[in-house]
Parts: structure tokens; sequence; C-alpha cells
């Protein structure tokens, strides 16, 4: 399996020329010079602005969005449903999460159980997030290019996870650097499993009609 | 990076949480010592990858500590294993491990440090779910986090084969 693509070698590079580099990094960019000091400790964060609400509203936005990506894939690339229905499982649990701990109930990581509660939680949120694109004809049209755009979906998902873990409460950063490392992982799964489904797919239709035409002949 | 960028700002209380880190990547440095010792080819050169990564991350640590003139914590002479690691399944089994440790050590760290020390553990979190990845082929909703054990995938060993 080829090295994942995404952030991590971004953030080793970080890492590894220490945090200066980080600090200096566009990670950073939105929190350098404006944002408080930070708070150790969500009990000594100051009372006043809870950011968690705004922020869980933008990150169920965009699993909201991932959701729909990958249901319009699964409906029209249907060889790819093994990888691309885990992968939607996971969304659907990140979706879960964030709103369950919206109503400070604990996160009840069942994937598959029941995601409508959550698409209205993220559409009735009142912060506007980047809601670009709609639920449908936003894939690219061949299988290969659709998977790629997720693969990208994925990438850019993380890092804004990424961006937010400095400013929220201390237990929604946990759950958002969470789902930013599940992110990163779909972001390094997708290629692999695509191209391995996307040939024994169209592999076995080669076979089938290639037995269908031999069938014709044996008849002829 | 030389004077331009500002200097790290560790908190009083990110010391600890971070030493717990650098406490894991050394045991994490150990375990892939054995791992490598029972694999070949290209998932040798895997578990040599994933090993770069824990040192690199060890090595980031402690400087971090060392910035802030904290002496980071040193690496035991041996650490235990779960179960002895005698063929290559137990060496994937154990590195895949190895790594859901790590990434639940991170993922705490998360919640116990400063803004920018978070950001130093999510980024090792996201580190150890893609080895974990690489190890288990599965991925995870949440990695090192309450609901990591949820495994969504199904069981397919070995990505790469």
């Amino acid at each position: 399996m080829p090295r994942p693509v995404l952030s991590r070698r971004q953030l080793l590079a970080s890492a590894g020329t220490g945090l200066a580099a980080l600090a200096a990094s566009p990670l950073l960019s939105g929190c350098t010079d404006d944002s408080p000091r930070p708070a150790p400790r969500s009990t000594s964060a100051t009372p006043s602005a809870n950011p968690d609400p705004a922020a869980r509203a933008v990150a169920a936005a965009d699993e909201q969005r991932l959701v729909a990506s990958y249901e319009e894939l699964l409906q029209r690339f249907p060889a790819l449903s093994k990888p691309v229905q885990a992968v939607l499982d996971d969304h659907r649990a990140h979706l879960a999460a964030l709103s369950s701990e919206a109503s400070s109930a604990p996160a009840a990581a069942t994937p598959t159980s029941s995601p409508p509660p959550t698409v209205s939680a993220a559409a009735a949120s009142p912060t506007g997030a980047t809601a670009t694109t709609g639920t449908s004809g936003a894939l690219p049209a061949t299988p290969t290019a659709a998977v790629a755009h997720l693969v990208t979906l994925e990438q850019q998902a993380a890092e804004s996870r990424l961006r937010q873990v400095p400013a929220v409460r201390s237990e929604l950063a946990r759950t958002l650097a969470s789902i930013a490392a599940s992110e990163a992982t779909h972001a390094a799964l997708l290629p692999a499993v695509a191209t391995r489904d996307l040939a024994s797919a169209s592999a076995s239709a080669a076979v089938s009609s290639a037995a269908q035409t031999s069938a014709g002949q044996d008849k002829r | 990076m030389t004077a331009s960028t500002p200097p790290v700002q560790l908190l009083p209380t990110d010391v600890a949480p971070l030493q717990r880190g650098l406490a894991a990547e050394h045991a994490a440095i150990y375990a892939y010592g054995i791992v490598g010792a029972h694999l070949d080819g290209a998932e040798q050169q895997a578990a040599r990858d994933e090993l770069a990564v824990h040192q690199a991350r060890r090595d980031a640590v402690s400087e971090l500590l060392r910035a802030a003139r904290y002496t980071p914590v040193a690496a035991l002479p041996a650490y235990a294993v779960p179960t002895p690691v005698t063929t290559a399944a137990g060496a994937r089994k154990l590195a895949a491990a190895v790594e859901g440790r790590v990434a639940a050590v991170w993922s705490e760290i998360v919640a116990l440090t400063s803004p920018t020390v978070r950001l130093v553990a999510a980024a090792a979190l996201t580190d150890a779910a893609l080895a974990e990845l690489r190890w288990t082929g599965q991925t995870s909703a949440f990695p090192g986090g309450p609901g990591a054990g949820v495994a969504t995938a199904s069981p397919t060993p070995s990505p790469s084969r």
C-alpha cells in the first residue's frame, strides 16, 4: 500500500522541524495573533463565549456534505459499495457524535444507526458553514475521478477539523482531532480500494462478456 | 524557520501530557524493533517507515520539551509485549495494537493541552491512525477516541495484498 498522501507529510514535516514551523504553518495562522491565551483545560476557559456550538455546526455541515457525496457515489457506482459503505458509516458516526455532543449527551458511536437527527441538526445550525455543493450532481462522471474528488473532500475536511482544534473546548477538540484522523485514513484508503474494486469489477465484466461470447459461439 | 518564527510557549500544564506522549513513542519504537524482525520484504520496509515516523515524533516532542527547559523522559531499557511475537501475523498484530495505543494516548493529550500543543497531539493521532490502517486495513470513525474500538469496516487483513 502506498504511503498515504494527505496531511501526514505536512504534519510530520511540521513536527519534525519543531513547533516553530507548526506555528508558522497555515494551521495556526488563525490563532497566532488574535486568539486569547490558551486555556489548558475546559474548566478554566472563559465562560462567556462558548465556541463549541458554532464549531460543531461547521463540522456537521461538512460531514453532511460528505455523507451526501458518498451516497451519490454508491448510487452511481455500486462496484465500490464495500469500501465506500464502511467510509460512509464512519461519516454517519461523526455526524451522530457532533450532534449528540451538542445536546451534551455521550457520543454513542453506533455508526449505521440513525442519521436523521443529525441531518436536522446540521440543517438547523445557525452558522453559515461553507455549504458549497449540493447533494447531487457534484461528482465527476467517471468512478476514478469521483473517488479522487472524494479524496480531496476528505483531505479538506480533515484540515478544516484540525484548524478547529485549538479554538474549542477540550472534549470537542479531542472529537474533532479524532474525526480528522479518521478522514485522513479515508483519504489514504480510498484510492487503493477503489482501484482494486473497479479493476475486479471490470475484470469480472470482461470475463462474463467473454463467457457470453463463447457461450454464443458454442451454440452456433 | 530561523529568527522570524515566534517561540513556542508550553504551559506548565502541557508538560505532563507531552511526557506521556513521549513515553508512548518510546514504547512504540521499542515494539517496532520486534515487529521488523518478524517481517520481510515490503512489510519490513513498512515497519521501517512507521518506525521512522515514531522516531521523528520522539525527536520533535523531546525538542519541544527541551526548548522550554524541561527534561524529556528517557526510554526504558525494555517494554512488556502483550504476547510474544513469533510469526509475521503476530508482528502485524503487535504493530496494530501499538498504533492503537499510541492513538489513544495522543487523543487524550488533545483534551489536556493548550491549543498549540493540541495540534502536535492531533498530528500524532493522525499518524497513528494512518499506521493502524496500514496494519489492519480498516478505518475507524474515531481513532484513539472513546468510540475507537468500534471498527466499521469489514475485516480485510493486510491491505497491501
